[in-house]
């Protein structure tokens, strides 16, 4: 339990070549390589770096969500409205622009919808301490969504993809690399550091160890609670805008299921949902991991739905490991 | 130690499961390999493929859609009788997001062709453009999409109109309240033939007297579109027929309206073996339309091998001679309807009722 609070203990823990082996982010860079073997074994299409990428973009929206999505888990909570943000943000993207034909405007109108839409689940969850964020977020994803099948009904808002400088934030490439994949490594270090090398971070492990605790010792619970959930607002703004720019059309039923996507990418990597637990590199390899067993899976025309009981076999056996792991010892 | 052995099993059960599962697709090894398409000379051999042949890929609008089941299969039967490696890939759900996944991988694999029934008229452009910038043919059947070379249109948008427009005159005996049942709102070929309707009834004086309450979607989930079907009923006391232009809606209005005991009668499309016993005399439905699914599949095949061969480029004009033997031209697109590509037509709406369901149900 060294590293549960972030603080460093004094007494030397022996490191030996097995418990090295044995730590949660071992296994998941085996499972990530094994995952990465396998695929080159069974396609020698899988190695393309081209088509790589392009698979690899079409994961990474969701990718996004999972980052703040760590940081929610590790303060205990949840929030399952983020697909219905994403939606919302991009809805609103999309109207903005066709009403206004400035897509500045409509990325920043967005990214504040958002915002605001994370701001108001933060607001319910720190006024009133006693609900649930599971409850309270479940709320607001129907409203979140109620809100963007009000403003399209059943229509589909489109275009957006006729900017050129705004289709290539999906689009566009260094090399072989795309520009997404690249924003998301930015954000991935900054988010890592964060989480591993500020007070922010140290605080976010106190408050996820206990929260009571946590807020005798001084530390800003309810403060950091919503700069928490405000910021995944943010970040679902920002994934909305992506995926505008990755389809140039939105319908209201866009992103359904991301929230789960996001919470399996976290608890594989490792995120406890109790809170207090976890390594953000682990949420890193988890996300490439999924997407590119789905990948994988795919280049050999496995069907999606067999796919998916592959990738859920996976995460149980990766949340029973700890469990197994006290039963056998 | 233990931990190590659970992860082990859980390799070998994923390696299992891929095992078994990648047969499937290179199951048939084509006999006669036809020409190798110029573009793709140079192209390493693929894994799903068993000899130098060539593959084709289907990406229908969604799994479990036993319509688009249908022109899998006709598409599977053309493959085979050319010689061709099919591969049926369903996306996950009805949103564009899941067909460009399964895209994606298809161009991944060096398909020689790609087949998508599409769930968007906009969203799939850019991966059709990557799939086209690599020597990919792509083609459209049942809802076009932008990009694609040749959009295989099961009907006439306006002759379906003209059919769907007489069976309400007919069922609402000439004047009354009636409301539209369709798939998804984006589902390209519903807006096309639901705009074709709309001027068809501007066009001409004897459908004055109809009243075009509403349209509503059931995104072609039964469940959705039985409950789109219940609401219309009680939204509508005076509604005298549904319209549904869709297979999965056209049943779904059947059996809402057969439960609920109303005298409210269902036009539209429909497949044969889903509607039996909805379609006759004394039911809710005395007559519905279709084409053939199979012929579908089969000519969205030819037309892929056509585009390969370069007997036809997807121009205005061109004419080609099927593998059954048939003609085709290659017609002009329709923006106004949703048809962006050109189209090449499978034939006219066939009308099924009491006489002939029985016998149609059989086949599909």
């Amino acid at each position: 339990m060294a590293n549960k609070s972030g603080r460093t203990i004094l007494f030397e823990k022996k490191v030996t070549l097995r418990s090295v082996l044995a730590t949660r982010e071992a296994m998941l860079i085996l499972l990530f390589l094994a995952v990465n073997l396998m695929n080159i074994s069974i396609s020698p299409n899988y190695l393309n770096s081209y088509t790589l990428f392009t698979n690899i973009n079409s994961f990474m929206v969701k990718g996004f969500i999972a980052l703040p999505m760590a940081y929610v888990l590790l303060l205990g909570e949840i929030d399952i409205s983020v697909g219905s943000m994403v939606c919302l943000s991009a809805t609103i993207l999309g109207l903005v622009y066709n009403g206004t034909g400035s897509i500045l405007l409509a990325i920043f109108t967005a990214l504040a919808a958002g915002t605001l839409c994370g701001a108001f689940n933060g607001l319910i969850l720190t006024q009133f301490t006693e609900l649930a964020s599971m409850i309270v977020t479940l709320a607001t994803m129907t409203l979140y969504r109620g809100f963007s099948e009000m403003l399209l009904g059943d229509k589909s808002t489109n275009g957006m993809r006729n900017v050129e400088w705004f289709m290539d934030i999906y689009d566009g490439r260094v090399g072989h690399v795309p520009y997404l994949f690249l924003m998301f490594c930015i954000l991935a270090v900054i988010f890592g550091v964060v989480m591993h090398k500020t007070v922010f971070g140290r605080r976010m492990y106190a408050i996820g160890a206990n929260q009571e605790s946590a807020r005798y010792s001084g530390i800003q619970v309810q403060k950091i609670r919503m700069i928490v959930f405000t910021l995944t607002g943010l970040i679902s703004g920002l994934a909305g805008v992506f995926y505008c720019a990755w389809m140039g059309t939105v319908k209201n039923n866009i992103a359904e299921g991301y929230e789960m996507e996001a919470i399996c990418m976290c608890v594989l990597g490792g995120i406890s949902t109790d809170g207090g637990k976890g390594n953000f590199p682990g949420v890193l390899i988890a996300i490439f991991t999924m997407g590119l067993l789905r990948y994988g899976l795919g280049l050999i025309n496995i069907n999606s739905e067999i796919i998916n009981i592959i990738i859920g076999m996976l995460l149980v056996l990766v949340v029973m490991l700890p469990e197994l792991k006290r039963i056998f010892k | 130690m233990k931990k190590r052995i659970a992860l082990m099993m859980a390799f070998v059960m994923v390696m299992g499961f891929t095992a078994c599962s990648g047969k499937t697709p290179s199951a048939e090894q084509p006999e006669s390999a036809p020409a190798e398409a110029p573009a793709e000379a140079e192209a390493p051999a693929e894994d799903t493929e068993s000899s130098g042949g060539l593959t084709f890929a289907i990406v229908p609008k969604q799994a479990g859609n036993e319509y688009h089941e249908v022109i899998a299969n006709g598409f599977n039967d053309a493959c085979k009788e050319l010689g061709v490696t099919p591969i049926v890939q369903y996306p996950e759900d009805t949103s564009a997001e899941a067909q460009i996944t399964v895209i994606n991988n298809l161009i991944a694999q060096k398909v020689d062709a790609i087949a998508i029934g599409a769930n968007d008229a906009e969203a799939l452009e850019g991966t059709i453009k990557t799939a086209k910038d690599q020597g990919i043919v792509v083609v459209t059947f049942d809802s076009d999409t932008k990009g694609s070379q040749v959009f295989v249109n099961q009907t006439a948008n306006d002759a379906l109109a003209q059919v769907l427009v007489d069976s309400v005159l007919d069922m609402t005996d000439g004047e009354g309240q009636f409301a539209v049942l369709s798939a998804t709102s984006t589902a390209t070929n519903q807006n096309a033939w639901i705009a074709a309707m709309e001027k068809l009834i501007a066009s001409d004086d004897k459908y004055s007297k109809l009243e075009w309450v509403t349209t509503v979607y059931g995104d072609d989930e039964d469940q959705k579109s039985y409950d789109e079907a219940e609401s219309l009923m009680t939204n509508y006391p005076d509604l005298k027929v549904i319209c549904s232009p869709t297979c999965v809606g056209y049943v779904a209005a059947c059996k809402a309206v057969t439960n609920a005991g109303s005298d409210i009668k269902v036009a539209g499309v429909g497949m044969p073996s889903w509607s039996l016993g909805y379609v006759g005399e004394g039911t809710c439905s005395e007559y519905m339309y279709l084409w053939n699914p199979i012929e579908i599949g089969n000519l969205t095949v030819y037309t892929m091998q056509a585009l390969l061969d370069g007997d036809i480029t997807g121009a205005e004009g061109e004419t080609y001679t099927a593998a059954n033997g048939k003609e085709y031209t290659i017609v002009a697109p329709d923006e106004s309807v949703g048809i962006y590509s050109t189209q090449v037509i499978v034939g006219d709406p066939f009308r099924f009722d009491g006489s002939n369901i029985e016998e149609w149900a059989a086949k599909f």
